[in-house]
């Protein structure tokens, strides 16, 4: 057997959106800075200090909080495309992927050159990575580490050169290991430095004072003991993405990258046992601009071919407004390869359940995506802030809006207010004769006023609104602004 | 037509209120109210500051409280006579005492057995009149229950008002206006708003309907409010305000009277337990002088009736010294004569009378104020002393009010603004206390906000006003309260966040606002320290040994002082002090009393340090504008020090009456709150002026009082301090192992780390002995045989180790030495955690084992089930490499702070880096202006507030401690290094202030020009304490 660990030992800043090379970023947990960039390393920013000492050290310092999740999307991401090496591979929390490679190398004909591919690809995403290969999988992800030069660890025909991994794996130095605090502690007082010092002792002697799982560790090391791991499993969506230097400026030329996504989410698909039912295409171009191209797929099996047929039939029809820099598929719908069970007799609600999705594709198809939108309350003092329209979605058109909760003290302090449902955008200036208002024919006040004086921190609005009913006999909403005192017409009530 | 406003909360209706409880009565009484009612939310933390306010005005001030019952109603409840406020006071404590510290819990039942006098007025919500609801709960509260009405232009009010009317005649029940007031004036809604932020852990802008919808509730004037609500019910108002004539000062505090034996007079008592005692402090016959003074005082005390007060306090002190519990008084009437004979004070009046000038004075009907200082390991007992003599209901601890300063109102108004938390935490770092509201904006320029933009201007302007408001009440550090009445009757009661620790809604300054009793019982650590120190001098006398039985005037201890060997001594031992002692030389107590008071925020930005230090090195005449100053500055040559002195140069100097320099002492303590001091300003400068005083030492004089409001300190204190200050020196002079012993037992505290106060004792010839299972106690103890007494360090230096252990390993002992590790283990019951404690900071060493050694055969022992046989331990033959010896340096100062082996810095002075430094001790002997290196370890990086910026770094090495001074361009320059150095080598140069006193030593500063850092070398996590 023969594992590689590859291990991103910069991941919690290297995941994060990229930037400037000269911009000073640390990324910090709990007030405490775990990584830094270069310049502000430069500035005398290190692990390990607060956030405090570390902005005062460097002035332009931005601190970012650790994200894991983004690390663990990113972690996958590695892991879902160590697959086409592959057909082992595990993730190790949290910046580690092992695989195993014995079974692939005739694949890549030799060790080296998977090895050059590897490392390449890490390069060109710009991301720092550390390497080991060894006989176990530990092994493997305690040297890489120390990132041995991997020419130390194997001969010209990339065979593992097990004296010296064994001394490799001897020197490393135990607080670099992933034991646990009091292990490490233990261990610093007993003197112990190095993994080979640890080695040396007799195992029963080690188990009797540490206890039993470092002496597991060090047999699962050397091979004594088995190392059962669950396999990795892929994130609920998809997303991949190329980009290219300088640009592409046909779509022909997209041709060989979606191909190359295609394939990814097709490894994808077989790791979870799904098929996918929609393709978006996401364009950034050179010039800073976006674009989006979404299919939706009937397939009844993921067929690469097929897909990418249609994907450049759609690409076709495109005017490319500038260079493409980036290319990155994602996938969001998913089915399970097997359909879930149904109930013997499909009751109304399952049917409605089917048919309003339905209804919303039919709709989205006949008008554009952009004329369906949906409504949203958004709790606000300015009636025209009240609420907010939102792309439709699904599982909100399914559901019907939670009860308000009506505790007496809530109660007391929220009545429901009085408002209309039509209201105008921008409010309609009012007339002024005398005393008398008019709009499109003279108006009269029934209620008010009601004061609102909100909204200071972007520019207050003081309004005195009242109900007047119109010579029309429609009820409506105006309102007196407090600081011009000119009335608007706000609203009609239904 | 008249109204009164009965509905108000003041921001002690904490994040609800937007205005001060006096900003309210004022602007009532501006528009002409009849009264106003001050009803924080189950609260009446705020009404003795609105009191304050009313009785200045012609407005009547109303007590009441707000309540939101469980049930769902909300009630405000007015106090229209002493009972209904006594009944008010018990209800509070009441829902406030069953309920976690912040919050309260009132039902209808509760209220309904519990209110009989207060008056009632219920504001009902629009719903609670729909709904049919039980109207049972009106009986009880016939003819004092009202139907609350306020018009705020909300919406459907009509309505509202016919349901109210309809529901009001059903039930016969009369109707008033109120307005539910927040805030004094429409332009505290922005701030009100961001209160209902803070206070919901949200942002304005996302807080929609949840922020009061607009900004009516504010107090309107009385032609707006007719027009907005019927006659009647303004009318109805006033009614309800004649009703309530209860004012706080109707609170007749009484003394408590515990302290007077049954059928005995109080001034004849007092009288007697004085002069008994006079009779023991001056056994030979008391002085004429001081007996003039005695009589003096007990005749102003007989007129102001302040006996029970000095009996009170007397009983207190009383008790400590039974218990044989170290304390001391301070304070203004602590330096008295009568404290003095009462065991008080220490400070004797025949040694420095000029101290008691300033007495209880009788115009100010100031009440008495006394401190008393208690060891602080024992003040515990004390406080349940007072318990238990007066009852719990009779004394109670009183609150501290905790305010917003700049840096918690940038902090919270930011979050409540939705700034970005990295752009906050930008804004308050480096905030320092003295910072003023000016900085913020252009300390807003430099963290990049565009000051011309809206948000830069509210966020100035709400961090402005938040500034000053309470945000919760906290527990006092030990003033406590004692009446003759029940304390419940006086003032609310509400649980503190100690367990089992109730407070009072009132602060200090609230109490004496209305004279009432209150006595500090502090915890001062030098107290331990110092009745440890004295055990162990007695013990190595064999005779008993306190603190009357130091000399005074002991002219070795003075030269030692002067030498700045004051490591370890109470008040004088800080780098600023230490820099200090060799140009003040101090040769009597009263130099001490200065040296004391004289580095401190008042006198360092008055300027008044360098004009003291020159006339006292005699480089500048010592002369005075006329005898008025000189009475008051002759003690101190001439040169304001203390803060009594300031506020009698004001009434000397600038024509103050009693009564403005009264106020002006009150300003000067609230300084940092509010800007009520600068209003003193131009009365003092062109006072003085006038006077024919030079402008800018007014202009000093008034820099030296803003000094003092951040930091007051009395003269008194200062002698008080200064009685502690030379007992320490003293014992340190003669008895340093004791010293030393009795200070390291009561840390923490004072201004050193064990491994310094370590390395000092060394330096003073004291044998220090390393820890070890087999003579080290939990405690640090001496060890007799030699002909000094040797320091044996105690296992409480060992990180982790717990008291307990520690006491089972030494009962243990008892029964025989241990005789090697495995024999430790099997005979003390450990846990593995605690007895590696002891390993990792070789208390095993005596084993002639290696500590990694130890640990290798203890460990063998430990992960053995509880339940196998005890069988030999197999014993593996293996023999671990030992550590080096700067690995035991390190391994030691890892896990006890201290290493008796070699310092680090004797170890690496043989390095490449360091081939040209010199030693602490070679500075001496280098001239003025030469250049020099030198390296050690940093243990204190200070930046005081009040030195322009510049930066004191003290470098520690074999032979001792260097001063270095780094200006601030080097501090840019060099801020990694300074920051984060742990292992510093600096180039300098050699600074020695001439010292023109006769054999004093001088004072060498090394100013660093280039700062390198070589923590590499060491990876020693020194104990170096920062301050700012």
């Amino acid at each position: 057997m023969l594992w590689l660990c590859l291990r991103l030992p910069r991941l919690p800043l290297e995941c994060l959106p990229p930037s400037s090379d000269e911009a000073a970023l640390a990324v910090v947990e709990g007030e405490r800075v775990i990584m830094t960039s270069a310049e502000a390393q430069r500035c005398g920013v290190t692990t390990g200090q607060s956030s405090q000492t570390a902005r005062s050290l460097c002035s332009h310092l931005h601190c970012v909080e650790r994200d894991p999740a983004r690390e663990q999307t990113q972690l996958q991401r590695i892991a879902l495309w160590a697959y086409r090496f592959s057909g082992t591979v595990y993730l190790v929390s949290p910046n580690a992927v092992v695989m195993e490679l014995a079974s692939s190398l005739r694949l890549f004909r030799n060790l080296a050159r998977l090895y050059r591919r590897l490392i390449r690809a890490f390069r060109q995403r710009q991301l720092t990575v550390y390497s080991a290969v060894a006989a176990t999988p530990l092994a493997a992800e305690w040297l890489s580490l120390s990132n041995p030069p991997i020419a130390t660890l194997v001969n010209a025909q990339g065979e593992l050169q097990q004296q010296a991994v064994s001394r490799a794996l001897a020197a490393l130095p135990l607080t670099l290991l992933p034991f646990s605090a009091n292990t490490q502690e233990m261990l610093h007082n007993l003197g112990l430095n190095t993994l080979g010092q640890l080695q040396a002792l007799p195992l029963d002697s080690l188990n009797q004072r540490l206890g039993p799982s470092l002496g597991r560790d060090l047999q699962r090391l050397q091979g004594q003991r088995p190392d059962p791991r669950s396999p990795f499993a892929p994130a609920p969506t998809f997303s991949a993405q190329r980009q290219f230097e300088g640009g592409l400026s046909s779509t022909e030329q997209l041709r060989f990258p979606a191909a190359a996504l295609l394939d990814e989410l097709k490894l994808y698909l077989q790791c979870r046992q799904c098929l996918n039912r929609d393709l978006h295409w996401h364009f950034e171009f050179l010039d800073g601009g976006r674009d989006t191209v979404s299919l939706q797929l009937s397939h009844r099996h993921f067929n690469r071919a097929d897909a990418l047929m249609l994907t450049m039939l759609r690409f076709d029809s495109l005017v490319l407004p500038s260079a493409v820099e980036t290319l990155s598929l994602s996938c969001e719908d998913f089915l399970p390869l097997q359909a879930p069970p149904r109930g013997l007799f499909d009751s109304a609600a399952t049917r409605q359940q089917d048919r309003l999705p339905a209804l919303l594709d039919k709709l989205q198809l006949r008008l554009g995506k952009e004329a369906i939108t949906q409504y949203r309350d958004v709790d606000a003092q300015l009636p025209e802030l009240g609420w907010q329209a939102i792309p439709p979605c699904r599982q909100a058109l399914l559901q019907t809006p939670p009860p308000q909760a009506s505790s007496p003290a809530s109660a007391q302090r929220h009545a429901p207010l009085h408002r209309p449902a039509w209201l105008l955008d921008p409010p309609q200036a009012i007339y002024r004769h005398g005393q008398q208002l008019y709009w499109r024919g003279s108006l009269q006040l029934l209620q008010g006023p009601e004061r609102l004086d909100s909204h200071w921190w972007q520019q207050r609005q003081a309004r005195d609104y009242y109900i007047a009913r119109h010579q029309d006999g429609r009820l409506c909403w105006l309102y007196r602004d407090g600081v011009s005192r000119a009335w608007y017409l706000h609203g009609f009530f239904a | 037509m008249d109204y009164a406003e009965l509905h108000c909360l003041s921001n002690f209706s904490f994040l609800r209120g937007a205005s001060h409880p006096g900003e309210l009565v004022a602007r009532a009484d501006e528009l002409g109210y009849r009264a106003i009612a001050i009803t924080d939310e189950c609260s009446l933390a705020g009404v003795v500051r609105a009191w304050n306010e009313a009785r200045e005005r012609n407005i009547k001030l109303i007590c009441g409280a707000e309540f939101y019952l469980e049930e769902g109603l909300h009630l405000i409840l007015l106090a229209p006579d002493r009972a209904a406020y006594s009944e008010l006071c018990a209800l509070i404590s009441s829902a406030r005492l069953h309920s976690a510290k912040g919050e309260y819990q009132l039902t209808l039942r509760q209220l309904r057995r519990a209110c009989r006098h207060c008056l009632v007025i219920w504001p009902p919500a629009p719903q609670q009149l729909l709904e049919p609801v039980d109207t049972s709960w009106l009986e009880p509260f016939a003819g004092r229950l009202w139907l609350g009405f306020s018009a705020h232009h909300q919406q459907h009010i009509e309505r509202h008002y016919r349901q109210l009317y309809a529901f009001a005649r059903h039930h016969r029940l009369p109707m008033v206006a109120c307005g539910g007031i927040l805030m004094h004036q429409r332009h505290r809604k922005p701030l009100q708003d961001v209160l209902t932020a803070i206070r919901v852990k949200s942002t304005v802008s996302t807080l929609g309907t949840r922020l009061v919808c607009n900004s009516e509730a504010f107090l309107k004037p009385i032609d707006e409010l007719q027009q907005r609500y019927p006659a009647a019910l303004l009318e109805e108002t006033c009614r309800i305000a004649d009703r309530c004539h209860f004012q706080l000062d109707e609170l007749s505090y009484q003394y408590p009277q515990e302290a007077l034996p049954k059928g005995q007079d109080a001034t004849t008592f007092l009288r007697r337990l004085t002069y008994d005692g006079a009779q023991q402090r001056w056994p030979a016959g008391i002085p004429a002088p001081v007996r003039q003074q005695i009589e003096r005082e007990l005749a102003l005390i007989a007129e102001l009736a302040y006996e029970h007060y000095f009996l009170t306090v007397h009983d207190i002190v009383q008790f400590a010294r039974q218990q044989g519990i170290l304390c001391q008084g301070r304070g203004s009437a602590a330096n008295s004569a009568v404290c003095y004979c009462l065991f008080i004070t220490e400070v004797d009046p025949g040694r420095s009378q000029l101290l008691f000038e300033r007495f209880i004075s009788r115009e100010r009907k100031e009440r008495p104020d006394i401190d008393v200082d208690f060891e602080h390991e024992r003040r515990e007992e004390v406080i349940q002393y007072i318990y238990r003599k007066y009852g719990r209901r009779h004394a109670a601890l009183s609150a501290t009010v905790i305010t917003y300063r700049l840096r918690s109102a940038i902090r919270d108004v930011g979050k409540a603004l939705g700034l970005d938390q990295d752009f906050i935490n930008r804004l308050t770092e480096n905030l320092a206390w003295w910072d003023k509201p000016k900085d913020l904006e252009q300390r807003l320029q430099s963290g990049k906000l565009d000051l011309g933009s809206r948000t830069a201007q509210d966020f100035i302007t709400l961090v402005v006003s938040l500034m000053g408001f309470p945000r919760h009440l906290s527990q006092h550090v030990g003033g406590f309260v004692i009446a003759r009445e029940p304390i419940a009757t006086l003032v609310p009661q509400e649980n503190a966040a100690m367990a089992e620790r109730t407070i009072i809604q009132w602060d200090k300054d609230d109490l004496e606002s209305l004279g009432m009793m209150k006595i500090d019982i502090l915890a001062l650590g030098m107290l331990s320290a110092l009745r440890k120190s004295l055990t162990y001098i007695s013990d190595s006398l064999g005779s008993p040994f306190s603190l009357q039985d130091i000399p005074g005037r002991d002219p070795a201890t003075y030269e030692m002082l002067s030498r700045a060997d004051s490591v370890g001594v109470f008040q004088v031992e800080s780098r600023a002090q230490m820099t200090m002692l060799p140009r003040l030389q101090p040769r009597h107590f009263y130099d001490l009393v200065i040296q004391i008071a004289i580095i401190r925020p008042g006198p360092i930005q008055g300027g008044m340090v360098h004009p003291f230090l020159r006339r006292r090195q005699g480089l500048e005449p010592v002369s005075y504008e006329n005898d008025k100053l000189k009475g008051v500055l002759e003690r101190t040559l001439g040169i304001p020090i203390f803060q009594e002195q300031v506020i009698q140069l004001a009434m000397v100097a600038a024509n103050f009456s009693g009564g403005e320099a009264d106020q002006l002492r009150r300003a000067m303590a609230s300084w940092g709150k509010n800007g009520n001091l600068l209003a003193f300003r131009d009365k003092l400068v062109n006072g003085m002026v006038a006077n024919g005083y030079d402008a800018a030492f007014a202009e000093r004089l008034f820099s030296q009082m803003k000094g003092f409001g951040a930091y007051g300190f009395p003269e008194s204190h200062s002698a008080s301090f200064a009685l502690l200050a030379y007992a320490s020196a003293w014992i340190k002079r003669h008895y340093p192992a004791e010293f030393f012993c009795g200070l390291l037992n009561s840390l923490p505290m004072g201004f050193y780390a064990p491994a310094q106060l370590i390395q000092d004792a060394k330096r003073h010839g004291v044998e220090v002995r390393a820890l070890c299972i087999n003579h080290s106690d939990w405690d640090h103890r001496l060890e007799y045989g030699a002909s000094q007494p040797a320091l044996r360090l105690g296992l409480r230096l060992a990180k982790g180790l717990q008291q307990d252990s520690a006491e089972r390993l030494c009962a243990e002992r008892q029964r025989g030495l241990f005789t090697s590790p495995e024999d430790f283990s099997a005979r003390v019951a450990l846990n593995k955690a605690q007895r590696q404690c002891l390993i990792r900071a070789d208390a095993l060493h005596g084993f002639e084992l290696h500590r990694y050694q130890n640990l290798w055969r203890v460990a063998a022992t430990e992960e053995r089930g509880a339940l196998l046989p005890a069988r030999d331990v197999p014993f593996d033959t293996i023999e671990l490499p030992g550590p080096g010896e700067f690995e035991d340096v390190r391994h030691d100062y890892r896990y006890t702070g201290v290493s008796l082996r070699r310092h680090p810095m004797k170890l690496l002075r043989d390095h490449p880096h360091f081939n040209d430094c010199l030693c602490a001790e070679q500075l001496a002997g280098q001239r003025d202006d030469s250049a020099v290196s030198i390296a050690g370890l940093v243990t204190c990086r200070q930046r005081p507030g009040t030195a322009s910026g510049v930066l004191f770094v003290t470098l520690e090495d074999e032979t001792g401690n260097s001063n270095v001074v780094v200006w601030a361009d080097l501090q840019q320059r060099f801020r990694r290094e300074i920051l984060t150095g742990q292992l510093l080598k600096i180039r300098g140069r050699l600074q020695k202030t001439a010292n023109p006193s006769p054999g004093a030593v001088p004072v060498i500063h090394v100013v660093a020009l280039h700062i390198s850092e070589y923590n590499a070398l060491l990876d020693i996590d020194v104990a170096s304490h920062d301050f700012h």
